[in-house]
């Protein structure tokens, strides 16, 4: 019966097991189920020993939800988030579900996945705090810094009394980092417009320390150009890297700042 | 006159993000009715209530993160926003200008209260502290201070004498304004207080908490007077009418309730939000209210007199 999976699932849930069929009635009405429908009788039996004499619904999903705990703290997190979308089937208006598994998805680093499982957190619990931070974080992690100021402001209107952490890693962080790339965007718009017009010696010279930019054509009527083009190359990754690199110290943060959320 | 509570106007869309806090009140000067809003999209903007509808006037912009509470004077003239940037910034509503902005220190702007004579704002702080800021100068002119926990709300009774104000462990504090002495503490609530109010003679207070209740207390004896349950979650803010009978609640339960204080009861509940509605207040005369939400629509209402 193997064949029937998925089918067990929505039995467990839609059809209460009724008392009036013994077992061994089951049995024998298996033989009169035509292959191509459904069967219904024998995916309850099935489930009847397994999952529904010992346990309900709730208390499966708690175990499932504790079972994927205990593997994502010891990094099996796929197995973890398999664990939890389980028990989200059951219980699936459970935010802290969505919340670990969106802090799951962020340490094997699937941000999109993420993203979706910390919006449903939100949308599932919209007063709880921790969602909107794990929501900024994963945005974070997308690149979405705007957004990601936003739902960790939105968390700390939520609960003022926040640890530092949240202020201070989170929000301000975000915030710095927002800077940087608005920086980097008004000295890439200096450069485009300098480019355009700077096509005299002075301006090359100005550029040698600075960023990279457009080579002119006619620069190399110009004495300087063999030390700009010396310069320019690994100008433009020196610049970049303290943003990649603070990009990366943030992730390795997640990993290490991530906890299971059980204590709801 | 209308005789019905009714929705008269929606503005949808009228932030980029979720809204925290309005304030309506008139101008003195013009006789415009202006309605104040503020937004996690770091803006505050001012609307005109013309013909049954509200045009943008200003788009006030200059704090760096979400604003936190807005509050406009008696005489309608001038705007207080506080932010998450610690920022509290002043503005004219006629000109739509920055009259001054006040650095509160970090975390230490959230609720922004005007005193009824216009001359100072109240915020309260992360220590527990409620500062006090002269208008005139932006210098902080005093700091009275509950020994208690982060001050969340607050406000000034009408007549100038006391200011009360909620805390997040759900203690209120009543002080003496012109002796500066804390007079009452009451242990209200178990939860944040998010918004207070007076009513129009200073008689009463109604409080709104997380724990979903709305309680009324008799200032002059600090006593309970009546705990109010309707809201299904949070109440997030509480707003007195003009007339001193009622007031006006918003939750995250999505829903804005008109109370009437005398009766002690619900007299309508609107439910027009599709989520969670931060602030709900009176116009000058108790005739409307508006209501902003996390759903980023302003709601305007029809009140009966």
């Amino acid at each position: 019966m193997t064949s029937f999976g998925w089918k067990r699932k929505v039995g467990e849930n839609v059809t209460k097991p009724s008392s009036a069929f013994s077992p061994g009635e089951q049995l024998e009405n298996e033989h009169e189920v035509d292959p191509d429908e459904v069967d219904w009788l024998h995916a309850v039996k099935i489930r009847r020993p397994v999952d529904g004499l010992l346990e309900d619904h709730l208390t499966k999903a708690n175990r499932l939800k504790q079972e994927g705990c205990l593997l994502a703290e010891t990094q099996r997190y796929w197995e973890a988030i398999r664990r939890w979308e389980d028990a989200l089937e059951l219980t699936p208006d459970d935010a802290t579900l969505h919340e670990m598994k969106a802090q799951a998805y962020m340490e094997v680093h699937e941000v999109f996945p993420a993203v979706q499982a910390a919006e449903k957190a939100v949308t599932s619990d919209p007063r709880w705090w921790v969602a909107y931070q794990t929501l900024g974080r994963a945005q974070l992690g997308l690149g979405d810094l705007k957004l990601a100021i936003s739902n960790f402001s939105k968390a700390i209107h939520l609960n003022p009394a926040c640890s530092k952490e949240l202020w201070e890693d989170d929000l301000k962080w975000a915030c710095s980092l927002l800077e940087e790339e608005k920086e980097l965007e008004r000295k890439a718009e200096e450069e485009e417009t300098d480019g355009t017009a700077g096509v005299s010696g002075e301006m090359d010279t100005e550029h040698d320390d600075d960023y990279w930019y457009p080579q002119l054509p006619d620069a190399s009527t110009d004495g300087e150009v063999p030390g700009t083009e010396d310069t320019d190359t690994p100008g433009i990754e020196d610049k970049d890297r303290p943003v990649l690199d603070r990009y990366h110290t943030h992730l390795g943060r997640f990993q290490n700042r991530c906890r299971t959320r059980t204590d709801r | 006159m209308s005789s019905q509570y009714s929705i008269l106007f929606k503005q949808e869309n009228a932030h980029d993000d979720a809204i925290w806090s309005c304030a309506w009140a008139r101008s003195e000067t013009d006789g415009v009715d202006n309605i104040v809003t503020g937004s996690v999209d770091d803006s505050v903007k001012v609307w005109k209530w013309v013909d049954e509808k509200l045009e943008l006037r200003w788009t006030l912009e200059g704090h760096q993160l979400g604003v936190v509470s807005v509050d406009m004077n008696q005489e309608g003239t001038m705007v207080a926003s506080s932010s998450l940037d610690a920022h509290i910034r002043l503005w004219d509503i006629e000109t739509g200008k920055q009259m001054r902005s006040m650095d509160a220190g970090p975390v230490d702007a959230w609720t922004v209260a005007f005193s009824p004579d216009s001359r100072f704002i109240a915020s309260g702080s992360h220590g527990g502290k409620v500062n006090i800021f002269n208008v005139e100068n932006g210098k902080k002119e005093t700091s009275l201070d509950t020994r208690g926990k982060f001050t969340l709300s607050i406000a000034y009774s009408p007549d100038g004498k006391y200011v009360a104000c909620g805390a997040i462990d759900g203690i209120i504090n009543i002080f003496d304004i012109t002796t500066g002495k804390l007079l009452h503490t009451l242990e209200g609530h178990a939860m944040p207080i998010r918004s207070l109010a007076f009513s129009g003679d200073s008689q009463l207070l109604v409080t709104a908490s997380d724990d979903s209740h709305i309680k009324i207390y008799d200032v002059q004896h600090a006593s309970l007077s009546h705990t109010l349950s309707g809201h299904a979650s949070w109440v997030l803010n509480v707003s007195f009418s003009p007339d001193n009978t009622h007031f006006v609640s918003s939750s995250s339960d999505k829903s804005v309730k008109v109370w009437d204080g005398r009766m002690r009861q619900c007299a309508h509940t609107f439910f027009d939000h599709l989520d969670q509605v931060w602030c709900a207040e009176y116009n000058t005369n108790g005739t409307k209210i508006v209501s902003v939400s996390d759903d980023r629509a302003i709601h305007i209402y029809d009140c009966p007199l």
